[in-house]
């Protein structure tokens, strides 16, 4: 009761004293350029805000119109994440095992799994698979979307495809220029990839020409997803960051 | 198996049959007589009690209790008595009481029950036939307890039962972005080492606005199983639709009983957009012994694709793990390809103890065609989670480097170093105050690139839960991380703050949900509240509502509406989400 009581109170003071710590005025906030590198060929980005998720559920960011949703592949589950706080707010069990990566668009979610040259169509809210879609395919990493089809990396070859999102046609592809494609997101005309082999985030042209790279906030960038304004970027050591570029 | 009464039931819902006041049912030849029947479609199972008057043919008329019958069959596989009920026959016998059942299936097949349902059917007879298709005559449909028309003759179930043989409808969904789909699967089994299940999905697009895929589909999947041995098992599989591609796909596996595995793989894909693919896969695993385990796959397509891997593993002592992984991908170019030719290699060494654990690993990749070449060593190092004070304190610590290369003809090569460690401290839940929990999780962190400073990170999260009177509690997190530049005296770099609260309410289980908000603690802005409602709405329907609200756009975020009816085997809900103005209808069997 005693050894209770003494470390509770040791808790309690420590949490003061952190707290104190953590908010003097000597470390308000200061903006560097890049914070990372200084060798970035553009303007770097800003880090708006840090949250804490599972290791495991870094995989295959997607935006849904108000929230993120990230690839739990120890469970085989996907995860609704509340962008203004990090927290989990729904849990849908992946209909195939091992998701590495997760597209939203329209009510359907489309879904990549590891060792399957399948693409799922999913429903949003159910969960339920509607059908599935042959890719001739390899080992499909990383899928995002413009609205009218999808790009779908394929680490096997280092390449992506434009993908027919009705029937998983191969429209037209590119070489990817780094050396594994852990993420990525169509933004603004461009794809942005994660490439944990150089802890760098690339913005690519549709003709696969590199527009700009960028050093990733942490050492293994995996999802990547973007909202309109942020880009967020989860990483293997269990980080979602929110960057503004 | 003919069933008459004052009052025939059968519930939707519930998939079920109730009857009551003179039944007399006839099946096999053998007539009963009782006062109330109930039967579970699903199991195949009914239950017949009060007054019941048995006669087989030939046989002198009986009077028993109740009685438990197993229809699958149509058997006469019946007469067990429950509580131990002994009854008599007619001439003052007593019938033995075998394999008494469980009659807790029957339950929740009561009158107040089955007219609750959504949907339910009255009749004064019906008749059941094999695979359970029930038909009824002078039927009166009722929705939600409310009469609808009437009809002569209506099948009120078709001939299915989900559990073996049969369809059942998997979904249903109408929404005003994806149109109208509706979802049907069958499954068909055969003795115990044949199973199909077959899948058909129809979609009806051409009433959206704006459509400029195809108006409508239908697409059928369809798995057949045979289990010839317990080691072993074969497949073959088929999809199509009505776009234009199809597939078909036979493999087969064996695992012998030194633990080799051997499989192979006959796929052909036909896709209406592309040219035809036939590939033939052979792979299988060895069980090496002490000298460890290796699985190899060669896959190989008719126009000169390759696929092949390799992987193995060995633990060479308890502590110490290698494995290895070596793969090459051929493809050439066609209509939809890019050419490829690639080899990829990954060896990693791992020493585990209780104390600690280090991985050494070396990763390979070469181009073929562009003679681009990329290299990447890494090594790790990991102190397993030290507990102290009692458990309650638990540190761990971890540090990682990796080195990478890629090399391209014409161009300099691309060096990339990091390094990267972190110092954890995380407690168990603890009580502060009285009916409080607290925890606390405290992260430190170095980062280091080639080229650039290091930096620091700090990240504290503090959970702290109050429970409150009943269901109700208040949680609060704080979370707080800050980022600096230490090569430059911390100077340079950002912290990020913040609190979130939730209320969790449950208000007499009449309303249940919970109102959240987030903020930035040093500016005491408002960042995000979202309130989740759930309101019953009598016994089977429901309102939920999430409302969210983006305090820095100054904007609601979305809101969720969804009014949901429990029908037993499933669910019906009409959505309507505000952020994309869809609305989706869907009816999702459980």
């Amino acid at each position: 009761m005693g050894l209770e009581s003494s470390f509770r109170m040791l808790t309690f003071k420590s949490i003061v004293l952190i707290l104190f710590f953590l908010n003097l005025s000597a470390c308000e906030d200061r903006i560097f350029d890049n914070p990372l590198d200084p060798d970035a060929s553009f303007r770097a980005f800003e880090i708006i805000n840090i949250f804490g998720l599972d290791p495991s559920a870094v995989y295959g960011l997607t935006w849904d119109g108000s929230s993120l949703w990230a690839c739990n592949r120890d469970n085989s589950s996907l995860l609704m994440i509340d962008r203004l706080s990090g927290s989990v707010i729904r849990r849908l069990a992946s209909p195939v095992p091992d998701p590495v990566s997760i597209h939203y668009e329209n009510e359907i979610f489309f879904i990549i799994a590891r060792n399957s040259n399948k693409l799922y169509k999913m429903d949003y809210y159910n969960g339920k698979i509607l059908y599935s879609m042959n890719v001739s395919l390899n080992k499909m990493t990383a899928i995002a979307g413009d609205g009218n089809d999808l790009f779908i990396g394929d680490e096997s070859t280092r390449q992506i495809y434009r993908v027919n999102k009705e029937t998983g046609e191969l429209i037209s592809g590119f070489k990817y220029a780094g050396a594994k494609i852990d993420g990525m997101t169509y933004w603004e005309g461009y794809l942005w990839v994660s490439d944990s082999s150089s802890s760098s985030i690339l913005k690519i042209k549709l003709d696969g020409s590199v527009e700009a790279g960028y050093k990733a906030p942490e050492q293994s960038p995996k999802g990547l997803a973007t909202d309109g304004i942020f880009l967020w970027n989860a990483d293997a050591s269990g980080k979602l960051f929110q960057l503004k570029f | 198996m003919d069933i008459k009464a004052r009052q025939i039931l059968y519930s939707y819902d519930y998939d079920a049959v109730f009857a009551r006041d003179q039944v007399e049912i006839i099946f096999n030849g053998i007539q009963i007589k009782s006062n109330y029947l109930k039967i579970d479609c699903k199991s195949q199972t009914a239950q017949i009690y009060g007054n019941i008057e048995l006669k087989k043919p030939d046989e002198t008329m009986q009077s028993l209790d109740e009685i438990i019958i197993n229809l699958k069959d149509f058997s006469s596989q019946y007469s067990t008595f429950r509580d131990g009920i002994v009854a008599t026959n007619g001439q003052g016998e007593k019938i033995l009481i075998e394999n008494l059942k469980d009659v807790s299936l029957f339950e929740k097949i009561t009158i107040s029950n089955m007219k609750k349902s959504l949907l339910y059917f009255q009749a004064g007879q019906i008749l059941i036939f094999k695979q359970f298709k029930i038909s009824a005559k002078d039927v009166y449909v009722f929705l939600e307890g409310n009469p609808g028309i009437l009809l002569e003759e209506f099948d009120i179930r078709g001939s299915s039962n989900a559990a073996d043989t049969g369809f059942e409808i998997s979904q249903f969904r109408l929404s005003n972005s994806q149109g109208i789909g509706i979802g049907v699967k069958h499954k068909f089994k055969l003795g115990e080492n044949f199973l199909s299940s077959n899948n058909i999905y129809y979609e009806e697009r051409g009433w959206i606005e704006g459509q400029n895929t195809y108006e409508r589909a239908l697409r059928i999947n369809t798995t057949n199983t045979y289990k010839y041995s317990a080691s072993g098992n074969a497949n073959f599989l088929v999809d199509y639709d009505t776009i234009g591609s199809w597939d078909i796909k036979g493999d087969f596996s064996h695992k012998f009983e030194d633990g080799h595995l051997i499989k192979s793989q006959v796929y052909f894909f036909h896709p209406s957009y592309a040219d035809e693919e036939l590939w033939f896969n052979l792979g299988g695993g060895l069980e090496l012994g002490s000298f460890g385990s290796a699985d190899l796959n060669f896959a190989y397509e008719q126009s000169g694709r390759i696929n092949t891997d390799m992987d193995y593993s060995n633990s060479i002592t308890d502590n110490l793990m290698i494995s290895s992984q070596i793969s090459y991908n051929k493809q050439s170019a066609n209509d939809s390809l890019l050419e490829s030719q690639m080899i990829d290699g990954a060896v990693q060494v791992s020493y585990d103890t209780s104390f600690i654990s280090a991985n050494a690993g070396f990763m390979f990749n070469k181009d073929l065609l562009t003679n681009t070449v990329f290299e990447q060593p890494m090594f790790s190092i990991n102190i397993k989670p030290i507990k102290l004070y009692y458990d309650l304190l638990t540190f761990s610590a971890s540090n990682r480097t990796i080195y990478s290369s890629l090399r391209q003809p014409d161009l300099s090569e691309q060096i990339n170093f990091s390094n990267y460690s972190f110092l954890s401290m995380k407690s168990d839940a603890f009580e502060l105050f009285p009916n409080s929990n607290v925890s606390i999780d405290l992260r430190l962190e170095q980062l280091f690139f080639r080229n650039s400073g290091p930096i620091t990170q700090m990240g504290i999260v503090v959970d702290y839960t109050q429970k409150l009177v009943g269901d109700n509690a208040i949680h609060l997190t704080y979370n707080y991380n800050t980022r600096r530049n230490s090569g430059n005296w911390f100077i340079e770099g950002t912290n990020t703050s913040m609190l979130i609260g939730q209320l969790d309410y449950n208000v007499f289980g009449f309303t249940k949900g919970n109102l959240s908000f987030s903020m930035d603690v040093e500016s005491l802005e408002l960042y995000s509240s979202s309130l989740y409602l759930d309101l019953s709405l009598g016994e089977r329907w429901s309102l939920n509502t999430l409302i969210s609200y983006d305090f820095l756009m100054d904007r609601i975020n979305d809101v969720n509406i969804m009014l949901k009816r429990d029908i037993i085997r499933g669910d019906i809900k009409l959505r309507w989400r505000q952020s994309t103005n869809s609305f989706i209808l869907e009816f999702s069997p459980k």
